[in-house]
């Protein structure tokens, strides 16, 4: 293939650089910073992309170096030959890979093309662009080259197959990463992890080889333990049931015991009971009799008391005898008393009266007086006062009855329309109503305030429909209300005028109220004297007085009382005063002597009761009561006990076999309780300290268990990992074998054709030397060495023209090699700056034979370089 | 009388041989359930006892929810009577901390120790196997030949030498002692053969099956007894929970993941299991050296269909050299360098050779 032409957009310092390639040599010899190296990865770059993406440094990273300081497109085109067609590259390049744009047209035709994708450069020179850079593109600053996979296949042809030679380093790479990973000899391969783990595990289970025999050990212990236990478990239940017979038969003996006790207790009880009742005469007295006994004595004592406090004294006996002919003719009813009480309170009030009936002499004179004024009368006070007050109140509504008159007249001769003078004169009347009303002058102030209202509303009407007549009607009956007012006003001033004078008053409008109210004090006082001097003055009142007197006196009489006039009630209070004293009397004398019979019985009784049991009464029959009382108890109670004792014998008797208590054998025969117990109690001591020991290695046990436990589980993956161990151990040995086989195959794969390549590389050397005797060798790895002073030497060991030289010789050996068909261009970037000027003019004309077979493109920056 | 005869439960294993943290706990506890189920069974089944002969839990520790769930189960069925033998997995754990045995437990020791059943008809006898006792079990054993006798023992059946200090039962000098059924335990599978004229020995197999190597059907026998007539029938009942299942399939000639899913499709298609069971699934024949197999793909294709699912790659790699010897590519050279090397076995040949073609494929090497 070989370029035809390039357009840089912008690319570096190039910008809107446009170049036209010659068929064979193309020779760019520009100065210092022309941009050279920019043009030459430019062309490298339409090719294979911008190189570097990750790297941060703007050296390494060509998208940052070669981006445009001035800005502007990032790119351009490339048109190129291959195959006898022409093709134009275009790329565009921004800021991340992703976003480049990559066209390939027709350069003939201008239509896009499929024929090379974005990956033109690998298509076209069937290398990557690190083989790309190791041949066909020679900088000044990598002269030295050596064979990449790619060159290798290319050179080996046999790329079109399979491809899988230029695998052979990912192959490699990923074997290494693999063995990496395993390998046994660093600590982080699985080998060598597993191996410690491994290790660790042994010295475990190792060390817990002793856990099973402990285990058993133990187990044999707990073992012994549990049969001491059971042994000393048997011995307990023994001595319980040794225990349980002794504590059998001291429970027996108690029984007899007790037995007899009982036995005894009823004989002494029995006994007891016998004496007590020998000391009674003649048996013993039931309670029921004692009790009733003692209830007579009781009865006795009370009637004793009663005796004692009916019984009269002397002086008591002669006011008796007194009381006794004072009612000898009878005893006067509670009635008959009260009756004669109140004719004697009757009598007396009569009495009163009549002395209170009696005027003084200055009431007498007051009397007189009044009676003259009052005598003839006509009409009382109170009358002529109420129409005083009638006649004032009419008095008063006078004035307002005339204003509103006048207004009428009025208003019946002026036009209908308000009024002022009416409206002031009906307000005037409403003042005066409550005037009056807050004088307590309510029918002339009700009067006013209705006159007053009318005439507001009358005039206030303005120019309401005219209603003459009606009000001609009212004017009428106003006037005519108002002449009858003052006329009887009249009358009644000349009848009041005559009543006052009648009455020694003279007659003033102003103070006839209170002359008024005067006459009326007199009046009352006149009839109050005149009632006192009527009840004096009575005759019947002195025919009562004496039938009373008479009455009383003789009921007096009767009771030998003779009283006078003036003590009439005393004379009688006094009779019923005696009379309650001669009942008590009478009563308490009656009382003495049921109480003296009374008594008698109940000493009959209570001395046939003792008789009854051989005991004479005594004086103090309540303490003799009371000593047989208690001998009585004593002697019930000791039977009550002996009872009991009997009760509890037989309750006993019946519920032991007292048979059993016939029998003492063996008895002595057996331990004591106590050293039964002080056995028993050793033993629980020793069984406690075995449950111990017991609970104690059944922890033991449990511990161990889950040692061994955890010791099985270590030695099962153990097991596990030393299968693992060996699995991967034997995938280690196949993958280092493949891993050796491969670069084996490799080497011999690639060894076939290095013959040719050294071949063409000294060819070259000579070509550009001079020297065929050069003695080169080249190893599987299309590596050169020389061979110096007996032995073969890398080339870094020469000098840097040399290694220029040999690099350059031997890229053009991997190109004549690698691309026997189709060429390509080669593009030299300055290479010979290390030539001396023989090297130099021959590399010159080497370059030129080369460019007869490929288009070279030449660039130098100095004339003494140039082609 | 009927009566339920079941070993080896291994309540409270760890299960964590195959599966994870979690489907292991699960699993104990399904196992434990299975026993509480199996109790209700023979309530519901008017089953009067119960003999467990053996392996009642597996480890010396016990668990307080399984102790206490066994407790539980026995003591709310006290109308069952259970016969409790302790076999080589089990201890005193269990009972140690009770203060009383539950009335319908009954228990054996390190001497021969007999119980009646229906009114003296049947008896019921059991040694614990001790390292001292073992060999004269057979000459210890007295038994009424008039009754229906069970003799309950834990051990491996006579010429087979146990591991974990298992006990060996010399079947034959057992025979002819009047024993009409052997109640055993420690076989894992159930197994039933005629011990003599009168007797037959029985191991009931484990409950559930723990691990790939207790496969298929697990439960446990009843046994109908007759006690007029001394005779009895006999029957396992399959009880367990979920199963273990074994699957080969061949995926010769296969050259991708998927062919070979499709094989292992078709051959559990055939075998029809439930989704509850746990499956191996064993990939058998012979695969081209470049094929495309990843296991761990299978096992997560059928992950889901089954409780648990294991893959075994059994299958072992061909290689046509004739068709790398003109193979002028990096492979080719490989392939005929690894077949030169006499330092290789024909099987490691095969495996660096496939290691070797996967790196170079860019395939993840397994």
């Amino acid at each position: 293939m070989r370029l035809i032409s390039c357009h840089i957009e912008n690319f570096g310092r190039l910008q809107d650089c446009s170049m036209d390639f010659e068929e064979n040599m193309n020779v760019i010899c520009e100065e210092n910073g022309w941009g050279k190296s920019t043009f030459a990865a430019f062309i490298r770059a339409m090719f294979y992309g911008l190189e570097g993406e990750r790297k941060r440094s703007i050296e390494d990273n060509e998208r940052k170096r070669y981006k445009p300081w001035q800005g502007g497109v990032f790119g351009g085109q490339l048109v190129f030959e291959e195959g006898g067609r022409r093709y134009e590259i275009i790329r565009i390049f921004q800021d991340k890979e992703a976003n480049d744009e990559f066209e390939l047209r027709d350069a003939d035709t201008n239509l896009l093309s499929n024929d090379y994708s974005e990956r033109v450069g690998e298509e076209l020179f069937q290398v990557g662009r690190e083989s790309f850079l190791h041949t066909v593109f020679i900088s000044q600053s990598a002269c030295g080259t050596s064979a990449t996979d790619d060159i290798s296949a290319k050179i080996g042809n046999i790329t079109d197959n399979t491809n899988d030679l230029n695998n052979y380093e990912n192959a490699n790479i990923r074997l290494a990463e693999m063995l990496n990973k395993l390998t046994p000899s660093r600590k982080t391969g699985s080998l060598a992890k597993r191996r410690d783990e491994i290790a660790q595990l042994e010295r475990l289970v190792q060390d817990g080889q002793e856990i099973g025999a402990s285990l058993e050990r133990y187990q044999n212990l707990l073992q012994e333990q549990e049969n001491a236990y059971t042994a000393e478990q048997s011995k307990m239940q023994e001595m319980t049931a040794l225990q349980k017979k002794v504590a059998a038969m001291q429970s027996i003996l108690a029984k007899k015991e007790e037995w007899e006790h009982l036995k005894n207790a009823v004989r002494e009880k029995q006994q007891f009971a016998e004496t007590l009742k020998g000391k009674f005469p003649k048996g013993v007295p039931t309670r029921e009799e004692l009790r009733q006994a003692m209830t007579v004595c009781g009865e006795e004592e009370r009637i004793r008391e009663r005796l004692e406090m009916t019984k009269l004294s002397e002086d008591e006996r002669k006011e008796l005898k007194t009381l006794d002919d004072c009612f000898q003719n009878g005893i006067p009813e509670e009635q008959e008393l009260e009756e004669q009480l109140a004719k004697a309170g009757k009598y007396r009030r009569i009495q009163q009266e009549y002395e209170q009936g009696k005027l003084s002499s200055y009431e007498q004179q007051r009397y007189e007086q009044l009676e003259k004024m009052f005598r003839n009368e006509s009409e009382p006070i109170s009358v002529i006062i109420g129409k005083w007050n009638e006649r004032n109140n009419r008095k008063a509504a006078m004035p307002s009855k005339q204003a509103t008159l006048t207004a009428l007249q009025a208003s019946a001769t002026e036009r209908p329309k308000k009024n002022p003078a009416v409206i002031g004169v009906g307000m005037v009347l409403f003042v005066c109503a409550i005037l009056l009303c807050m004088h307590a002058m309510w029918i002339p102030g009700v009067i006013a305030l209705l006159i007053g209202g009318l005439l507001i509303a009358v005039s206030g009407r303005g120019s309401g429909k005219e209603k003459p007549v009606e009000q001609k009607a009212a004017i009428q009956e106003l006037e005519t209300e108002i002449a009858r007012d003052a006329e009887w006003i009249q009358q009644i001033d000349s009848e009041v005028e005559a009543y006052l004078i009648a009455h020694g008053k003279t007659f003033d409008e102003y103070m006839t109220a209170t002359l008024l109210q005067q006459i009326m004090e007199e009046s009352v006082e006149y009839h109050a004297l005149q009632k006192k001097a009527g009840i004096a003055s009575s005759k019947e009142t002195g025919g009562q007085l004496t039938a009373l007197q008479q009455e009383l006196t003789d009921f007096l009489g009767r009771y030998q009382k003779n009283e006078t006039a003036s003590s009439y009630e005393e004379a009688l209070y006094a009779l019923r005063t005696s009379l309650q004293r001669y009942q008590l009397l009478a009563r308490q004398e009656r009382q003495q002597q049921t109480a003296q019979e009374e008594w008698k019985e109940a000493e009959k009784q209570l001395a046939d009761f003792l008789q009854a049991y051989g005991y004479a009464l005594e004086q103090d029959r309540r303490a003799q009561l009371n000593g047989l009382q208690e001998g009585v108890q004593q002697y019930q109670h000791a039977r009550s006990n002996q009872d009991e004792a009997v009760r509890v014998l037989t309750q006993f008797e019946k519920s032991v076999d007292t048979s059993i208590f016939e029998s003492d054998a063996g008895v002595e025969e057996l331990p004591s309780l106590e050293e039964l117990n002080d056995s028993i109690s050793e033993l629980t001591e020793r069984m406690q300290m075995i449950h111990k020991t017991i609970t104690d290695y059944h922890k033991t046990l449990e511990q161990l268990g889950n040692q061994y436990d955890e010791w099985e589980e270590n030695r099962e993956q153990l097991e596990s990992l030393h299968k693992i161990q060996e699995e991967e151990q034997k995938k280690f040995q196949y993958l280092k074998k493949t891993q050796a086989m491969l670069s084996q195959a490799k080497e011999s794969l690639i060894s076939r054709y290095t013959a040719p390549v050294l071949a063409a590389f000294e060819q070259y050397y000579a070509g550009i030397t001079g020297q065929n005797d050069t003695d080169f060798h080249m190893d599987a790895n299309i590596m050169v060495t020389v061979t110096e002073q007996g032995r073969q030497r890398e080339v870094n060991t020469l000098s840097t023209g040399y290694q220029d030289l040999i690099g350059i010789c031997l890229r053009l050996a991997f190109v004549d090699a690698m691309y026997q068909q189709e060429k390509p261009m080669l593009i030299f970037d300055d290479p010979f700056t290390n030539l001396d000027d023989d090297k130099l003019s021959a590399a010159r004309r080497l370059l030129n034979e080369v460019a007869k077979k490929y288009q070279v493109i030449y660039f130098t920056c100095s004339k003494t370089r140039n082609m | 009388m009927k009566i339920l005869h079941c070993a080896d439960l291994h309540l409270d294993s760890k299960m964590t041989a195959n599966l994870d943290k979690d489907k292991a706990k699960e699993r104990k506890g399904e196992i434990l359930h299975t026993f509480e189920k199996m109790i209700r069974y023979a309530e519901e089944h008017d089953i009067a006892v119960i003999l467990i002969a053996g392996d009642l839990f597996d480890t010396r520790h016990i668990s307080a929810t399984a102790r206490n769930t066994v407790l539980h189960a026995i003591v709310e069925h006290s109308d069952i009577h259970f016969y409790y033998l302790k076999g080589n997995h089990d201890s005193n754990n269990f009972l140690a901390d009770l203060e009383e045995v539950p009335a319908n437990l009954y228990l054996f020791g390190s001497n021969w120790t007999s119980y009646t059943e229906a009114e003296g008809r049947i008896t019921i006898s059991g040694m614990e196997f001790t390292g001292d006792n073992a060999g004269s079990a057979d000459v210890s054993l007295v038994l009424d030949a008039g009754k229906f006798n069970i003799v309950m023992l834990h051990g491996q059946e006579s010429e087979s030498n146990g591991k974990d200090k298992t006990e060996i039962i010399p079947l034959k000098a057992f025979r002819n002692k009047g024993i009409d059924y052997m109640a055993l335990g420690h076989v894992h599978a159930y197994k039933k053969e005629q011990l003599d004229a009168r007797a037959t020995y029985c191991y009931p197999g484990c409950l559930e099956g723990r691990g790939f190597d207790e496969c298929g059907e697990h439960g446990f026998v009843v046994l109908d007894v007759d006690t007029e007539h001394m005779r009895y029938t006999q029957e396992f009942v399959p009880f367990a929970y979920r199963t273990l299942y074994m699957v080969e399939a061949d995926v010769t000639d296969c050259q991708t993941t998927a062919e070979m899913i499709a094989r292992v499709e078709e051959r559990l298609r055939q075998e029809a299991l439930s989704a509850t069971s746990l499956v191996k699934i064993v990939l058998t024949g012979m695969l081209d050296v470049e094929c495309e197999k990843d296991i761990a793909y299978i096992r997560t294709r059928f992950q889901e269909d089954y409780y648990f699912v294991k893959i075994y790659d059994e299958t072992t790699l061909k290689i046509d050299v004739e068709a790398y010897m003109l193979d002028v590519s990096l492979k080719g050279e490989y392939v005929r360098q690894v077949m030169a090397d006499d330092s290789l076995s024909e099987e490691d040949k095969k495996i660096v050779i496939r290691y070797g073609l996967q790196a170079i494929a860019g395939e993840e090497v397994q």
